[in-house]
């Protein structure tokens, strides 16, 4: 399957990736255009590298690229495409000694910010973006998880990259930060193209137009989140008493259990599928129905 | 200006411009993380704070009523070339890994790892600026007020001492350099460690009588050394060779340095054509080092 939007902005056309004799990425075609795309999938369901690809860090095995019009595989190109790249990577350390304000200034003159004046204005304006600027003067050592993902995320959002890469930007984050950048990042989505990973899918479906589900290292789905969400219509219900046939089933707050599955019984309750049913239910699908339904399992 | 504004429409020359400026910036704010590194700083401390010591010791029982101290007027070079260029060479080495733990981003950044390599190196100007400056202090002061028991201090010409400050000062700048390139091709955890023992040992080693070629050989091959030598049981000499091609020697030394920290990570033609300049610097450093061997004054003895 193949996720289109327009203008074409990143283009992936038979690409793989290999690890030594594994597939970390088997034939993805994907087309995005502006706009916040989600990539879900299990842990080891190839987002990561996916996304290493996107911020040109590796380069695939085979296959085509072509990313805001340039072609990641040429030196001059690459450089061109990296001065218009944000990319936050899963882990960030941070070399020792820098306060949050140091770090992201030292990261802007690596991505050719030499005016010092416009320089610190740029990075005193993505700090506030992420809130990070009352506490850019403390040393990055003594910030929480959630600061420092903050100031991370700052300089990836450095001279509003035309292609801002994410990978989990939202772990560590509380729910009042994560409201704040969801802000943030709908934003961006509007001038330039936005891909992120994330487990957290409601932020994919607070935040995302498209959604790509991986799995195994091929696309199981793409699409709008709602197209997706719209698949579990008619198979989530809430019942009294727990269900053993649903492909995923949990009490839950009010004592009732929620159950994902495909055959809700006769006097189940139905309820408005959420993302995170409807992702339940593609992947259950894909694993236990793979031989009955063979169009959507090799979806990609 | 942005880069990215910069480069709308960009030439050749436009990247160039670019790429200069970029590794101006860097350099400043690298040179700023190089002199408040912690271990350069306890070199730079302890480096101004020999000043009184050595001028104490200068002056000491000037009015000849106890026994004067003699001193030893070439060695004192050694403190700049210790304090702040084996500590700039630690200083460096640490501040060149640190963004090893931010790979990710950085890697992805316009600027290459070449580029980050060079503005690092222009960044060890600021304690060669230092070592420089404190040597000249020295000359000069004992210029003025010769010390009072100096060793060899009217046996040495002034073309001869300029030379020696000359050549000392240049290891504030190779300390850092080296410890750049050490950075970028030695990643095993003891690498810093290693490199700055055989430093060491290359400098405290060279400090000996060239009684022969090969001893004259080493004397001349390592970064830093005395040019004169004495112990208590034979005359202080001057030794041989030419302090104007060891000068050019331990030059064309950084400059191999600079090519080696440069070149980690180049690919293709700029691979290609750094070779070719590594060859080039590599064979006139080769000639240096010959001629500051050969083609100087012999060995002559400055005090019984």
């Amino acid at each position: 399957m193949t996720a289109t939007t327009s203008p074409t902005n990143v283009s992936f056309r038979g690409v793989r990736k290999r690890f030594g004799s594994a597939d970390a990425l088997d034939a993805i075609d994907v087309e995005l255009g502006h706009g916040v795309t989600g990539l879900l999938g299990p842990n080891g369901a190839g987002k990561t590298t996916l996304l290493r690809i996107l911020a040109t860090v590796i380069a695939p095995t085979s296959g085509r690229i072509r990313l805001l019009g340039l072609d990641p595989d040429d030196l001059q190109e690459r450089v061109e495409l990296r001065r218009t790249l944000g990319y936050l990577p899963q882990e960030l350390g941070f070399p020792r000694g820098f306060t949050a304000f140091r770090f992201v200034d030292y990261m802007a003159v690596l991505k050719e910010w030499t005016e010092p004046s416009t320089r610190h204005a740029e990075v005193r304006r993505v700090l506030e973006l992420v809130g990070a600027l009352a506490f850019c003067t403390k040393h990055i050592r003594v910030l929480s998880g959630g600061q420092r993902r903050r100031v991370a995320l700052a300089q990836a959002l450095l001279g509003d990259p035309g292609l801002l890469v994410l990978d989990e930007p939202t772990t560590g984050l509380d729910p009042e930060q994560r409201a704040v950048l969801r802000g943030v990042l709908s934003a961006a989505g509007k001038r330039s193209t936005v891909v992120l990973a994330t487990h957290q899918t409601e932020d994919v479906a607070a935040l995302c137009e498209r959604v790509i589900v991986l799995d195994g290292g091929r696309i199981r789905w793409a699409g709008k989140v709602t197209d997706l969400v719209s698949t579990a219509v008619g198979k989530v219900w809430l019942a009294d008493v727990p269900d053993p046939g649903a492909l995923s089933s949990w009490r839950t707050g009010t004592g009732r259990h929620h159950h994902v599955g495909a055959r809700p019984p006769a006097h189940a309750e139905l309820v408005e599928p959420s993302l995170e049913d409807a992702y339940l239910l593609l992947l259950g699908r894909a694993e236990t129905l793979s031989d009955a339904e063979p169009g959507l399992a090799s979806a990609s | 200006m942005s880069a990215s504004t910069l480069q709308n429409g960009s030439t050749v020359i436009g990247d160039r411009i670019v790429a200069r400026r970029s590794i101006l910036a860097l350099a400043v704010l690298e040179a700023r993380r190089l002199v408040s590194h912690p271990v350069l700083v306890l070199g730079l401390v302890a480096y101004v704070s020999s000043f009184p010591i050595l001028f104490g010791i200068s002056y000491a029982d000037a009015d000849f009523t106890g026994d004067p101290k003699a001193v030893g007027t070439y060695e004192w070079q050694a403190m700049g070339a210790f304090f702040v260029g084996l500590f700039g060479f630690v200083a460096a080495n640490r501040i060149a890994r640190s963004t090893s733990r931010t790979t990710g981003v950085v890697d992805v950044a316009p600027m290459s790892e070449s580029r980050r390599s060079l503005a690092l190196c222009l960044a060890g100007l600021v304690p060669f600026a230092v070592t420089l400056l404190g040597n000249l202090l020295i000359l000069t002061a004992w210029l003025v007020h010769p010390p009072v028991l100096a060793v060899g201090w009217a046996e040495v010409t002034m073309s001869e001492k300029l030379w020696v400050v000359a050549t000392a000062s240049l290891a504030g700048l190779g300390g850092p350099v080296l410890g750049v390139a050490v950075a970028r091709w030695w990643r095993w955890p003891s690498a810093l460690a290693v490199s700055t023992a055989a430093l060491v040992l290359w400098g405290a080693s060279s400090a000996l009588r060239d009684t022969n070629l090969a001893l004259r050989l080493w004397h001349v091959s390592a970064p830093y050394t005395t040019p004169d030598y004495g112990d208590a049981r034979s005359p202080v000499v001057w030794l041989g060779g030419s302090l104007e091609w060891r000068f050019a020697y331990v030059c064309g030394l950084i400059v191999l340095a600079v090519i080696a920290a440069v070149a980690h990570g180049t690919t293709g033609a700029s691979r290609r054509r750094l070779k070719r300049l590594a060859l080039g610097s590599g064979m006139l450093t080769l000639l240096a080092y010959l001629l500051a061997v050969f083609a100087g004054p012999a060995t002559r003895v400055l005090a019984p």
